[in-house]
């Protein structure tokens, strides 16, 4: 199992919960976060005043997948999250130990 | 319901659904599969939700593809359950949480939906999805009272609302339709949701049901239509087993994998795929014929068809293509009644036929103009254009599997036509100067022969130029056409791919390759043909193959040719030196004479030539400048269809390779590359490329870094190869499509100063950067680079010298064995 993380475009992420849908993915964890990359932020006009807006609203997406399907993910939420300009995002993928469901008590299986 | 209840109702669903996959694997028969699938979820179901129905409170139905018995091993599985309210509505709640949470940890994919028997009465047609999912309502755990009364509430819903339902239909179809460009000629096909597909033959059921389209001409028969929907449906349940999911997206890689588990297993793994896609177009064609043919019953326009009504009965093909002839002039395609006459005649027609009759009628029919692609294509669905060109039969629906043609071959040939057919109607989008050549042509009907014509060698695998014409000499002859006529549609099929091979591969500055390519036209009316022949041709290999670049190089061709056989146009001799002594005389004021004279030493005359006066004195600027901190000088400029690049830098070694490699980087489409030197050693290195993702449209600072890393690299400052590894590296570059061995080509240019190498290889992010590492390490000279990328495959064609003169025999066989090594690990190093 692995846990893909992927920071991208508050805008981007309605379409891309549908092309993850697409390969039954279903299962995520979306959070408001905020941050910078290479972009390094832009400078933004508050009543007249300039004011440095260094770390940018966006969206962080958690999903756990088996392994084999590690590539399409990221395939997957690059082509959807791309849009060409800086700032596109981020993708991290990390392995998972172990899964359980609170409820059930289950342990997955993958 | 305790959970080791539900892991074993969970294991018997799983144990099942194997053994009606392994079923299926060995009989094909795909509505067993579906069918008895869709049982197995039904006892399933009923295990879980039996102990919940004490009560009686609620009934659950199965809708959608589950409603018709029609699961594929990944389909979702949806549920509707209906609800009393007759004061039992709390009661009814609570059971139903319980349950879809049951039902949840079965593992299904289920979708539900919970409903009143109250709400029923109130369906929207705005909720259509919904609705139309109803249209394949079946009772799974219900009372008989509830069933009936669910009943007669939806059927009232659609009694009431048919004709928006069908127009719905319609709508959505033609929507769906439109997301797959309208054709259904897909390299990787969706198998739902493409024309041709499932939903498409599911629409025209509703559309069957709903709108009762009895006594329509249906473009086939019944027993072929359900066969073809067999088809599809084999395919589809293959895709989700082999690819354990909901996939339904037929990728290169399944289609190798899907077409040997169907039975096509005869030849190589390439073979056996064109042989399943064949049958799949086939197939898909009738089922889009199919849809369309309702959806036009729903939406038809009787205004576009032809309606002849004294007509009884055709009784020679000579009448029937008159007939088509009239439809044509009228704009109008043939109403029910004469498609069905036209059929009906075939039997007798093709035994009475009289081809050199016809030849008039055909002339007139072939002319360019409006509506010729609708109407041949008519023919072709009803038989006519087989019985007429019945070289024809031997492309239908043939597979090239090479990643580039998206269309089968006989579709690709009646595109062609149509491309002509545009460039006749003008408008928006249309080339203008395509248009004049077309205007000047009198006797364009040869082209549409041509064109028909050009590809039926291709029924067989290799060279098809030829074979196309020695079978079109049959047909032509078959007609009567007159010798002339007949030896310039030969010509043209014979020589279809010159053009863009002269494009692609040759050096349109050189005057031997436009003299070769002039005496191989031999006159000017030939020439306009093959123009536009190349332009229809490439045009119809898939959208977007003909691009800006290509028209340009086409158009340059054209012209130079055309001078070439009427002017006799650049044959008195120009040197070096009455060029540079121009260039001096008309000196710039701000510029040194001495430094520019020292500077213009040693050029080629292709570039004094080629060059227009500012853009040299530009250079001498730029050079001038290199005796400052950095020795390089860029400068980039945007122009119609691409980017200019320009670097000038002392000699360096690698120069070529480095600024490929970081083109690369950036994702930017090289188009070509050039480089000249002149005595002092001041190399001037040019390359042009599109920025196809907008790379630098996008982000203005990108634009800044590429310049500073492109002198960085030049300086060997930056190490272009780790640069590239993140990209080879990274899934996002990696190539879809199956890789095959590279080849190495050499061969002398005319003039005998250089050799031309011509590389085929997988493209690939970095290829022109490796292959041209090799050449700067066997230190060859790039003279001019032109790259060109048909699907998955690259054309490099380098024009090499090695000492200022050609390659010798044995630095040919190491260098085609250090680009061979260099690509092999390319591959290696990707797997």
């Amino acid at each position: 199992m692995k846990l893909i993380m992927a920071i991208v475009r508050p805008s981007k992420v309605e379409e891309i919960k549908d092309s993850l849908a697409r390969l039954n993915i279903s299962g995520m964890t979306i959070t408001e976060v905020r941050g910078h990359g290479r972009q390094r932020g832009h400078t933004a006009i508050y009543r007249g005043k300039e004011y440095s807006v260094s770390l940018l609203p966006k969206m962080k997406i958690e999903i756990v997948i088996p392994d084999d399907m590690v590539d399409e993910t990221i395939r997957t939420i690059i082509e959807t999250a791309r849009t060409g300009e800086i700032g596109d995002g981020r993708v991290f993928v990390l392995p998972v130990e172990q899964g359980y469901n609170i409820r059930t008590g289950e342990r997955d299986v993958l | 319901m305790p959970p080791n209840q539900l892991l074993t109702i969970r294991n018997n669903y799983q144990r099942s659904k194997q053994e009606l996959s392994q079923r299926f694997l060995q009989d094909l028969r795909a509505t067993d599969f579906l069918e008895e699938h869709s049982d197995v979820v039904d006892r399933l179901i009923c295990d879980v939700v039996s102990p919940y129905r004490e009560k009686r409170t609620f009934g659950l139905f199965a809708i959608g593809g589950y409603g018709r018995r029609e699961l594929y091993p990944g389909s979702d599985i949806d549920i509707l359950l209906v609800y009393r309210t007759d004061g039992t509505q709390s009661a009814a709640e609570g059971i139903l949480r319980n349950l879809i949470q049951d039902l949840w940890d079965t593992h299904l994919d289920l979708g539900h939906q919970v409903w009143s028997l109250e709400e029923l009465k109130e369906l929207d047609l705005n909720a259509w999805e919904f609705c139309l999912s109803l249209l394949d309502l079946r009772p799974i755990l219900a009372s008989d009272t509830m069933v009936e009364q669910v009943k007669e509430e939806t059927s009232a819903f659609f009694r009431k609302n048919s004709r928006e339902l069908a127009n719905r239909i319609v709508e959505l179809t033609l929507t769906r339709h439109r997301t797959f460009d309208g054709t259904i000629y897909q390299l990787e096909p969706d198998l739902k949701e493409a024309p041709g597909g499932l939903r498409d033959y599911l629409a025209a059921t509703w559309l069957r049901n709903l709108y009762r389209a009895e006594g329509r001409y249906l473009p086939y028969e019944e027993s072929k239509i359900e066969e073809a929907h067999h088809f599809i449906q084999q395919a589809r349940i293959a895709v989700h087993l082999l690819s354990n999911r909901k996939q339904n997206r037929l990728t290169h890689a399944l289609q190798e994998k899907v077409a040997p588990l169907l039975g096509y297993a005869s030849g190589t793994a390439s073979s056996d795929v064109e042989s399943l896609m064949k049958e799949y177009f086939l197939n898909a064609r009738i089922i889009n014929g199919f849809c369309m043919s309702l959806v036009n019953a729903v939406w038809g326009d009787t205004d576009s068809q032809l309606v002849l009504e004294d007509l009884r009965e055709l009784s020679s093909a000579e009448e029937v293509v008159q007939l088509f002839l009239h439809a044509l002039e009228e704009g109008k395609s043939l109403s029910d009644f004469l498609r069905n006459a036209v059929v009906d005649s075939l039997p007798s027609l093709s035994a009475t036929i009289k081809y050199p009759a016809l030849k008039e009628s055909l002339i007139q029919l072939f002319k360019p103009r409006q509506g010729l692609y609708r109407t041949l294509s008519e023919m072709y669905e009803l038989g006519i254009l087989e019985l007429l060109f019945p070289e024809f039969a031997s492309i239908k629906a043939r597979v090239i599997r090479d990643f580039y043609h998206r269309y089968t071959v006989d579709e690709h040939s009646l595109l062609t036509i149509r491309n002509i057919e545009e460039l006749e109607a003008g408008g928006k989008g249309i080339d203008g100067r395509f248009q004049v050549i077309l205007r000047e042509c009198d006797d364009a009907y040869l082209l549409t022969f041509a064109l028909l014509l050009h590809d039926v060698g291709k029924s067989r695998e290799g060279k098809h130029s030829e074979r196309s014409a020695r079978m079109a000499a049959r047909a032509l002859k078959r007609f009567r056409l007159d010798k002339g006529e007949t030896d310039t549609i030969l010509f043209l099929i014979r020589n279809h791919l010159a053009m863009s091979s002269v494009i692609q591969r040759r050096d349109l500055e050189e005057e031997s390759v436009i003299k070769r390519f002039a005496d191989l036209v031999g006159d000017t009316k030939k020439l306009r043909l093959l123009t536009l022949l190349t332009y229809a041709d490439v045009k119809a290999v898939a959208p977007g193959t003909l691009n800006d670049w290509k028209k340009d190089l086409l158009w340059q061709l054209y012209v130079l040719t055309y001078r070439k056989l009427t002017l006799e146009f650049g044959d008195e001799s120009i040197s070096e030196q009455d060029i540079s002594e121009k260039l001096l005389s008309e000196l710039d004021p701000g510029l040194e004479r001495d430094s520019f004279e020292q500077f213009l030493a040693g050029f080629p005359l292709r570039y004094l030539q080629n060059t227009p006066r500012e853009e040299i004195y530009e250079h001498f600027r730029m050079a001038s400048r290199l005796k400052g901190s950095r020795p390089v000088q860029t400068r980039l400029l945007k122009r119609r269809t691409h980017y200019d690049l320009c670097v000038v830098t002392p000699d360096r070694s690698r120069l070529f390779a480095a600024i490929a490699g970081l083109l690369s980087y950036f994702e930017m489409n090289i188009l070509r590359g050039y480089g000249f030197s002149n005595q002092q050693g001041t190399i001037l290195d040019f390359f042009q490329f599109a920025d196809v993702r907008g790379v630098f449209r996008l982000n203005n600072s990108e634009k800044q870094r590429f310049l500073n890393l492109l002198e960085q690299a030049v300086l060997g400052e930056v190490d272009v190869d780790l640069l590239l590894q993140g990209k080879e590296k990274s899934i996002v570059f990696q190539r879809n499509t199956p890789g095959f061995e590279p080849s190495v080509y050499f061969e002398d240019d005319p003039a005998g100063r250089y050799t031309i190498v011509e590389i085929i290889a997988p493209d690939g992010i970095g290829l022109l950067y490796r292959i041209s590492r090799e050449i700067s390490r066997k230190q060859c000279d790039i003279k001019l680079v032109l790259i060109s990328t048909e699907g998955g495959r690259a054309v490099d064609v380098f024009y090499l010298s090695h000492d200022g003169v050609k390659l010798s025999a044995e630095l040919r066989t190491e260098l085609r064995a250090e680009i061979l090594q260099a690509l092999a690990q390319e591959q290696a190093e990707l797997i």
